[in-house]
């Protein structure tokens, strides 16, 4: 789809150790934390989290304690990049709430694994069991102790739209909006309705976010799926979309225009494990920029059948896989991020997610 | 927005009230009530103890499909729904997807988010008792490690559903999984909506499965507080709109809805029942706890809908409340619509008909957007049931009783936690070939 017309004005974005956009030409940035976790089949799972609470350094727009309680730490961090996306950013309270907001979720379980641990170990083994009791009396005892302790928001804790939710609270997007899950062509999707949204003329400004969870249960839904080691970092980013209008209206210079999307329209494959063909054919019918920002799928393998693709059809490149791992659904956010901090005249930015659809999107950045 | 015209052509669901929408429209005639005593785990020592199971034993619709899928069903209830309603329908299903091209017709479903059910797991947990803490992690393991397909047995993910369905019907323009809890599958139907109206695709696919009835869940929607706590019969758990709600009925669906363009109609020589004529679609931006008291973020997606439909609120015959039967809720969708059409309110016919299905959470917009579009072809109002005191004597039609009046256009409502508010108004086509320009 060629697109016309819908420019990014403001980003933002968290990856584990990393703040500031000109930090991810940094080869080798701090994780905050990074835990490795042996998974099933023998493969290992290597996840970089997110460390984002009110004494980590430089964050400016911790939500309030009372919310921080039942966030997820990638919720914490889009609500922290929805408030640095629109600081500075002159536009009415009623501006905001005329603004889309479509987001993409990753797996949301991840952070909560330990008190899933505890709520299964205590309906499990509760204490209060005793030899000689009924079928019934054993069943009281062990579902008083799963409701015991089992925390009286863990709902809300667990909710697939949250970040969505707080996002909106704390950055006043109030139109319309989604929510997709859970793997990285989720961004694509919402990428493609706010490119339609702007040219139709259905909204001036649509945020695009994206809070991708990674860990255990996530390594689980994808485990099968990759070659060798999954390899991927919890992470948030967000663009404010604007149309030509929009950005007229406040005397505003955007940061870059997203020119082309397209993707393949590959019939996922569910019960196999794809190989890089289809991609090769996608490749070969897109008319190419020099340099291509690619996401790397999730594990070491799929990178380095990525790269060899990337290398057969670009003179240039850039991946932040080797530091990072794969980001999930805010895998294309983030290269876009990362090509308009590096200044890159013209790039596309090359994604496939775990069940074989690819995508393209062009970016061209616009000198100040 | 450019604006396509976007038929429904055929729809089918499994719930509470029956498998197959034949079944289900007649389970509303006949006023059955799904709420029922938990047969699916123990409920002994909890609260709460009822529930609006969809039939148990689905395994008449399975039992000759591969082991894996069989092994996907056994611990994944929305999977199991999705798959017997995807079996009921895809005769007609192949019907209209038999020369179509799969880069111009998509999918996207609604669904919920859920752990592995505990209940289920159980006998294989007791080998890892020795450490408790870890016995969840272990049979994860255990069991994804036996596993040759490339697929989880266990944590399967979310666009599970919406990626098999691509897979059996070659639905290659896009796949999408909507996760808004209780707005999920009617988001589904509006980001159909919008994309066969922006040509976008000819055919989308929509709908959505959930269930909440595992142990977990229940004890967890029962720690929030919105699951009914009444010492009565299950089945008068939920009620709606009543001065004594104090809660829902916890509930499981899956509903599978095919919209179209004109262009897919008459390429097709297809005949389409209804037609989507706008939606609204807002977020409260207020707090994820609860609904903004003031009924903001509601109004503007219920007015959102009625101007982009070019409807006056005065052609509203019948709307298909979200109606969840808990304190703040009710009231406030009542009032926000009542301000919203204002004087009209008095003619349109309004219920809730989650006391007799329960709240199928993410699948809630399908279930009810099905029910809707059923009761519409049958000139049938469903009465709201375990309505005694209504919150508002007068002002509109909000029937105890099962009523028939003709129903031209309708529209349906679901509002989610975390504060999204979806409406969709859609209009029964008597005579389609009369109805084209």
């Amino acid at each position: 789809m060629i697109v016309k017309d819908v420019f990014i004005s403001s980003i933002s974005f968290r990856v584990p150790g990393v703040k500031d956009p000109a930090e991810l030409k940094n080869s080798d940035p701090i994780f905050e934390t990074a835990s490795s976790v042996i998974g099933a089949n023998n493969k290992s799972i290597k996840v970089g989290l997110l460390e984002l609470n009110s004494k980590s350094k430089n964050i400016d727009f911790m939500p309030k304690k009372s919310d921080a309680k039942i966030m997820r730490p990638d919720v914490i961090a889009s609500t922290i990049c929805a408030q640095e996306l629109i600081q500075g950013i002159e536009l009415t309270e009623s501006d905001w709430k005329n603004t889309s907001f479509y987001m993409a979720n990753g797996f949301c379980l991840d952070r909560l694994s330990d008190q899933i641990q505890e709520m299964s170990a205590m309906y499990l083994k509760p204490d209060g069991l005793e030899e000689n009791m009924s079928k019934e009396q054993i069943a009281i005892v062990k579902n008083q102790a799963l409701s015991r302790f089992t925390p009286p928001l863990f709902v809300l804790n667990a909710l697939t739209n949250a970040a969505q939710s707080f996002c909106s609270q704390y950055g006043g997007f109030k139109y319309d909006n989604t929510t997709l899950g859970n793997t990285s062509q989720s961004t694509i999707y919402n990428l493609e309705e706010a490119c339609l949204d702007i040219m139709e003329g259905f909204s001036d400004r649509v945020v695009v976010g994206s809070s991708n969870g990674a860990g255990f249960y996530s390594g689980f839904s994808k485990q099968n799926r990759t070659a060798g080691e999954l390899f991927e970092s919890e992470a948030s980013a967000f663009l404010l979309l604007e149309s030509k209008k929009s950005l007229q209206d406040r005397g505003a210079k955007p940061l870059a225009k997203i020119s082309f999307l397209e993707d393949s329209k590959t019939i996922p494959k569910l019960f196999s494990v794809n190989d890089f063909n289809e991609d090769q054919k996608f490749l070969e019918r897109i008319n190419k920029s020099e340099v291509c920002y690619y996401s790397g799928v999730s594990s070491k393998a799929d990178f380095e059948e990525q790269t060899e693709l990337v290398k057969k059809f670009y003179p240039a490149g850039k991946s932040l896989f080797q530091t990072w791992g794969n980001f999930g659904v805010s895998s294309q956010l983030i290269d876009i991020i990362h090509g308009i901090s590096d200044k890159t005249a013209r790039f596309d930015c090359y994604n496939r997610d775990l069940y074989g659809r690819s995508s393209i999107i062009t970016i061209e950045v616009i000198d100040e | 927005m450019s604006k396509n015209r976007v038929f429904v052509l055929d729809y089918e669901s499994v719930t509470p009230l029956g498998v197959g929408q034949e079944a289900i429209f007649e389970s509303l005639n006949s006023n059955y009530m799904g709420g029922r005593e938990v047969s699916s785990f123990s409920t002994e020592g909890l609260k709460n103890h009822g529930a609006a199971e969809a039939e148990q034993d689905l395994s008449r619709f399975y039992q000759d499909e591969p082991e894996h899928i069989q092994r996907i069903i056994a611990f994944d209830r929305k999977f199991e729904l999705m798959f017997v309603n995807y079996k009921i329908f895809k005769n007609r299903l192949l019907e209209i997807f038999k020369d179509h091209d799969p880069k111009r017709a998509g999918v996207i479903l609604g669904v919920g988010l859920d752990v592995s059910p505990i209940e289920k797991l159980e006998p294989y947990l007791e080998k890892y008792m020795d450490n408790p803490m870890n016995a969840f992690e272990k049979v994860l393991i255990e069991f994804n490690s036996k596993e040759e397909k490339a697929l989880s047995v266990l944590q399967n993910p979310l666009d599970l559903s919406a990626l098999y369905l691509a897979q059996e019907l070659s639905l290659a323009a896009f796949q999408k999984t909507v996760i808004t809890a209780c707005t999920s599958s009617t988001q589904a139907i509006t980001l159909g909506y919008k994309a066969i109206s922006r040509s976008q695709a000819d055919a989308v696919l929509v709908g959505g499965t959930d269930s909440i009835i595992n142990l977990m869940a229940y004890v967890a929607f029962g720690k929030l507080g919105v699951i009914s706590n009444s010492d009565k019969d299950p089945s008068l758990y939920c009620r709606p709109f009543d001065h004594s709600r104090d809660g829902t009925l916890v509930g499981e669906a899956s509903g599978l809805c095919v919209l179209a363009s004109e262009e897919f109609v008459r390429k097709h020589n297809l005949k389409p029942k209804f037609e989507i004529l706008g939606f609204g679609n807002t977020l409260d931006g207020h707090k994820i706890t609860s609904a903004d008291p003031s009924g903001d973020g509601m109004r503007r997606a219920l007015s959102m809908a009625i101007e982009m439909s070019g409807i006056s609120p005065s052609d509203l015959d019948y709307v298909n409340l979200h109606g969840t039967a808990t304190r703040l809720n009710d009231e406030l969708e009542l009032n926000s619509f009542m301000e919203v059409v204002g004087e009209a309110a008095s003619n349109i016919t309004v219920s809730s008909t989650k006391s007799r299905h329960g709240h199928a959470i993410a699948a809630a917009g399908i279930q009810e957007f099905n029910l809707l579009c059923s009761c519409m072809e049958n000139d049938f109002v469903p009465g709201n049931m375990n309505l005694e005191n209504p919150v508002i004597e007068s002002g509109i039609d909000l029937p105890k009783a099962n009523k028939n009046k003709p129903l031209t256009v309708g529209m349906t409502n679901n509002f989610a936690f975390g504060g999204v508010n979806t409406s969709i108004i859609v209009k029964k086509l008597s005579n389609y070939e009369s109805s084209v320009e």
